[in-house]
């Protein structure tokens, strides 16, 4: 197993950096796996989120003015404030009563294309899984639109495994009155990865999680009917 | 009107200003006193927190309100600056000699019950489960969170062997997840 997989060593890794002592080459090298293995870095954020609120234990110390004179330098030049009174425009001739209606026209649009108020259709989705049972034990789903495939990321005996049974997917859709969609079975003893249709790319719009549960090999379930080992919201990125 | 730093943080990611510079008046003298214990220098300090505050105003649209406090975002995106900046500076800048800075009593929530009422609860949880450790396990976790010790330098300062630290570190760890969870 190599080191990064073996949960005693990589959730040591994670603790240690999250708390700061995990330091030069060591430091490097695991933020290098962590761009690569999402469940280090879930597993790290967890740390990092737990350990976060110790600076709020700390007595407080007013910085010089000077550093705040920098920070706004350095912040774009807010055009908030800026002389609104109308031009006597060609629009304003040619639209003496409707000048107010078009400006908003086009504030709107302005807003949609250059501030980002338009949210293009998300290209991946991702969840972290985690046991209902055993907290430790995390996965991370990932959903992509470019290679139209659904990937899990785990150390290695994350899955539980057994005889007769096997892990199946199931996306939990936000309206709790339509019932949950199979996704479906992850097949082989390394299958972390399965194609996906473009009617499943399609609702991933309209799911809210993602759970693992264990059914009887061969049976088709359209509902998870065995014990869900994993289960975690999902996030448009 | 006052408004929570989590609002302020969203607000500064969709370009507000004016929130943005309340987030700084409101968080900055913390994180301040943060960056001057792990960097043991002053002007360093205030320019990590100088361009942690850039960081945070770059990257503020990708805060979500419903994962962590802003408190927590900001704290591990310039304590993260900080530690980078601290292992970029030459070994014989940072003394092990220079590192006493003051006990770490301002962490004890048995010795101050009104500051206990300010925090967070994320904080009051923390510093709760704090109190259960260990006196040992509590003063290493509490030294490389603030100070940015490695395993190396806790155990040169406490004179301890260095698998001693390292466990007690990790005991430490561990229960505290535990009492976290």
């Amino acid at each position: 197993m190599k080191r990064y997989q073996n949960p005693d060593i990589f959730e040591y890794l994670a603790m240690s950096y999250a708390l700061g002592t995990l330091h030069g080459k060591p430091r490097r090298r695991f933020e290098k796996l962590m761009t690569h293995h999402l469940y280090l870095r879930a597993v790290t954020d967890s740390y990092q989120q737990q350990l976060a609120p110790m600076t709020e234990l700390l007595p407080e110390e007013i910085p010089p003015e000077r550093v705040w004179d920098n920070i706004a330098r350095q912040l774009p030049a807010n055009n908030k404030y800026t002389n609104t009174k109308p031009a006597n425009t060609w629009l304003r001739v040619l639209f003496p009563w409707g000048s107010t209606i078009l400006a908003s026209v086009f504030a709107s649009v302005l807003a949609v294309l250059v501030l980002g108020l338009w949210h293009p259709a998300p290209q991946v989705y991702m969840a972290t899984l985690k046991s209902p049972e055993e907290p430790g034990k995390m996965m991370v789903a990932m959903i992509e639109h470019s290679n139209m495939t659904l990937s899990l990321d785990m150390p290695e005996q994350t899955m539980p495994e057994e005889s007769g049974m096997t892990p199946v997917l199931w996306g939990i859709p936000k309206n709790p009155d339509l019932p949950p969609m199979r996704m479906g079975e992850l097949v082989g003893n390394h299958a972390h990865s399965m194609p996906i249709d473009r009617r499943t790319w399609h609702d991933m719009s309209h799911l809210s999680a993602i759970a693992i549960s264990m059914e009887p090999a061969n049976t088709k379930a359209d509902r998870p009917l065995g014990k869900i080992v994993f289960n975690g919201k999902l996030a448009e990125l | 009107m006052i408004l929570a730093l989590d609002e302020l943080l969203v607000r500064s990611g969709q370009g507000d200003q004016n929130a943005f510079h309340q987030l700084y008046e409101a968080a900055a003298p913390r994180l301040f006193a943060l960056c001057k214990r792990v960097l043991r220098d002053e002007q360093l300090a205030e320019d990590v927190l100088q361009e942690g505050f850039i960081k945070v105003w770059n990257h503020a649209a990708s805060y979500a309100c419903d994962r962590s406090s802003a408190m927590t975002w900001m704290s591990t995106i310039i304590r993260n600056h900080a530690l980078d900046r601290l292992r970029q500076l030459p070994r014989n800048t940072y003394s092990l000699n220079a590192m006493e800075y003051e006990t770490l009593e301002f962490a004890s929530a048995a010795l101050q019950p009104d500051k206990l009422q300010q925090l967070s609860d994320d904080a009051q949880r923390l510093a709760n489960c704090l109190e259960y450790l260990k006196p040992e396990q509590r003063e290493c976790i509490l030294q490389a969170f603030y100070y940015g010790h490695t395993h190396e330098q806790l155990a040169a300062k406490l004179t301890r062997p260095l698998g001693t630290v390292k466990a007690w570190i990790r005991r430490g760890l561990e229960q505290l997840r535990g009492c976290l969870q």
